[in-house]
């Protein structure tokens, strides 16, 4: 028997099918394209955020000397270094870890975290404010496989404990500052590595080690105050390894 | 790992998407002839054949619903064979013979459905035969609308649109969804002259067909398909009516049906590897361009699948080892400060994602529409969305095991005539 009609291929229906195809799924592309360049194009924005938050800083360093304590809004520049930490995370999932832009990100980031933790830590002393801080330092899973680990218990205490302030430092950023703060604290290549009270440890720490750590330096209780907001320094952390 | 899944996935959406724009076109184009408006001036005499083993509880209200058939006593033949049953199958046949004497029993040493199908068939005297299965009940109309496609001269069968009988489980759930899914589908893919079977639930043949074919064979368990693929190699019709619905069990538990679905899948691998001149491009234009196609589906779906699989077991890994480090304590983490959309992305892979949920939800909808489905949709359907990917994956690569290894597959339990 002949082929029947219904089985002929007609190449110009199936050639109109792929042209839909490509339109729906060009579409989809696009869409997905747009949103992904508008978030790129946020990162200005980011940009320009981190600047001010470090000149804030900086500004608030200097209220501090004139009038101390009095003026000090330590909740609102807490709460901008976990949203800037959030996005970005956001950026270095979209962009990718190695990417030029990012980098350039995290270390405006790694500025403001330290600017934030030198006003702080001044704060804590002379207003008396009840914090407790940990400088956090990682590397990438290939050279420290146990830092992903050690940023998660580390974002699992930042959400225990409003009161602690966790910062979290790339090892291998090239900043100035960075160097900086490895040659003050002596660190060695030994990563992940905490630095708490200037008491450096070295090594991946459990939840039970770090809490009879902590319990060396500050009753932990005190921190877990509901009322107070807490850095997100170890969001960006625990998945930038 | 990631790449390789992307790049599957955008393969896959493609894919799907194409096959989706190809069924909404072919659904349009065909827009004024999706039921068979001919009005049936001549009814023709049918016989319909139930081959049953092990029926007992079945057979009595399949029977019922044969009999209660819009279609005038005359001219309808009910052959119930009873293929060797060790319940008392043949006894209930018996016994509704006595209440309805135009039924005819015929009794035979089992030797598996297409045996029982074959013996039936010389001794039919309708000019259309049917066959049904005997889990099935009959809508009281079938019949009649199933009838009206032979009004072409061309259609050599006519298949029926097969649901699932009163879901209430999760399996039945499941299978209710996807039978009307394929129901929409085969009716598009008829209008390409596409089917590759004439289900055992209810299929209706003109008589010459089987002069001209030739008797059922056993075909791996699956002569139902084998039966399409022969019109199929033959050039012969086969139309779809959907308007015609035939309610089936679905099977009670996940062993069972993985049993069926294995069977079914066996079956159309070995049944196409018999009939592969069917993909011969310029023998079968688009049927051999379907089959083509839903073999690379098959591959690009079981292969997205199990990366799929493995990128959930690292990821649910990954969160077990979390839960250790924290000792389980995960309250701190319920803040509300935590909750933010930033994790909604509308990456390509999310875009694409949503255009297989929006192409395989639209393809469910119009199945029900099309086929008059009133029943309620429950949470059901999302079981289905989540879990049928996996198991026809899962099915997949076990029927891809069983066919490499040349097992050969037994009906349920030994019983050579017994369907599952």
């Amino acid at each position: 028997m002949a082929i029947t009609p219904e089985k002929k291929f007609n190449t110009q229906k199936y050639i109109s099918v792929l042209f839909f195809t490509l339109l729906i799924f060009g579409s989809g592309f696009f869409l997905s394209d747009y949103t992904t360049k508008k978030r790129i194009a946020q990162l200005n924005d980011l940009q320009q955020n981190l600047r001010t938050d470090i000149l804030s800083l900086e500004t608030q360093f200097s209220i501090l000397n004139q009038a101390p304590c009095a003026n000090l809004n330590e909740s609102t520049l807490t709460n901008e270094l976990y949203s800037i930490s959030q996005k970005l995370t956001s950026v270095g999932t979209t962009l990718g870890e190695d990417d030029g832009n990012f980098l350039e990100l995290k270390k405006y980031y790694s500025i403001l975290e330290i600017k934030h933790w030198l006003l702080l830590q001044r704060a804590a002393k002379e207003c008396k404010l009840p914090l407790a801080f940990i400088i956090y330092f990682y590397e990438d899973s290939k050279n420290c496989p146990q830092c992903e680990d050690q940023g998660y218990i580390l974002t699992y205490f930042r959400e225990k404990y409003p009161f602690l302030r966790i910062y979290s430092f790339d090892y291998n950023l090239d900043l100035a500052a960075i160097k900086t703060l490895k040659s003050v604290f002596r660190l060695q290549d030994e990563t992940p590595i905490m630095v708490i009270n200037s008491d450096v440890y070295c090594g991946y720490k459990s939840k039970d080690e770090l809490e009879t750590i902590m319990e060396k330096y500050v009753k932990l209780e005190s921190l877990e105050d509901k009322t107070a907001t807490s850095t997100a320094a170890t969001s960006t952390s625990s998945k930038k390894k | 790992m990631i790449d390789l899944i992307e790049i599957l996935t955008y393969t896959g959406t493609f894919a799907a998407l194409y096959f989706g724009i190809l069924v909404f076109i072919t659904l349009a184009e065909n827009r004024h002839c999706l039921y068979e408006k001919t009005p049936l001036l001549n009814l023709p005499s049918v016989s319909i054949i139930l081959p049953c083993f092990n029926e007992e509880n079945n057979v009595e209200d399949s029977l019922i619903s044969l009999v209660n058939l819009d279609y005038p006593q005359d001219k309808l033949e009910i052959i119930a064979v009873d293929d060797g049953s060790h319940d008392n199958t043949l006894d209930k046949m018996l016994a509704f013979q006595l209440k309805n004497p135009t039924i005819k029993v015929l009794h035979k040493e089992n030797g598996g459905k297409h045996t029982a199908l074959n013996l039936a068939i010389p001794q039919a005297t309708g000019e259309i035969i049917g066959t049904i299965d005997a889990d099935c009940l009959v809508e009281p109309n079938a019949l009649k609308q199933m009838l009206k496609y032979f009004h072409d001269p061309k259609v050599m069968a006519v298949v029926s649109t097969i649901k699932v009988r009163q879901p209430r489980t999760l399996m039945d759930g499941i299978q209710y969804a996807e039978f009307i899914v394929s129901g929409f589908i085969k009716k598009i893919i008829s209008f390409l002259g596409g089917l590759t079977v004439t289900p055992g639930p209810l299929s209706l043949f003109r008589q010459e067909t089987f002069t001209i074919v030739g008797p059922y064979r056993q075909a791996h368990l699956t002569e139902d398909l084998e039966m399409a693929l022969r019109l199929q190699s033959q050039n012969m019709k086969i139309a779809c009516a959907w308007e015609a619905a035939v309610y089936t069990k679905g099977k009670p538990d996940l062993k069972s049906l993985s049993q069926q679905r294995l069977r079914w899948q066996r079956g159309f691998l070995l049944n196409l590897k018999d009939y592969s001149p069917l993909l011969n491009f310029r023998a079968h234009g688009n049927l051999s361009f379907l089959l083509i196609y839903s073999l690379a589906g098959i591959f690009l779906s079981v292969a997205l699948i199990l990366l799929s699989l493995f990128q959930i077991t690292k990821g649910v890994l990954g969160h077990l080892n979390q839960a250790w480090l924290i000792k389980f304590d995960f309250l701190p983490f319920f803040s509300f400060k935590n909750f933010n959309l930033d994790w909604i992305k509308l990456t390509p892979l999310a875009v694409m994602g949503f255009l297989a949920l929006a192409l395989i939800l639209g393809f469910f909808f119009l199945g029900r529409k099309y086929t008059f489905e009133k029943g309620k949709i429950d949470e059901k359907i999302f079981f289905w969305i989540l879990l049928y990917p996996f198991l026809n994956a899962f099915w997949w690569i076990l029927t891809t095991a069983s066919v490499v290894s040349g097992r050969e597959m037994k009906w349920h339990g030994n019983n050579p005539g017994k369907k599952i």
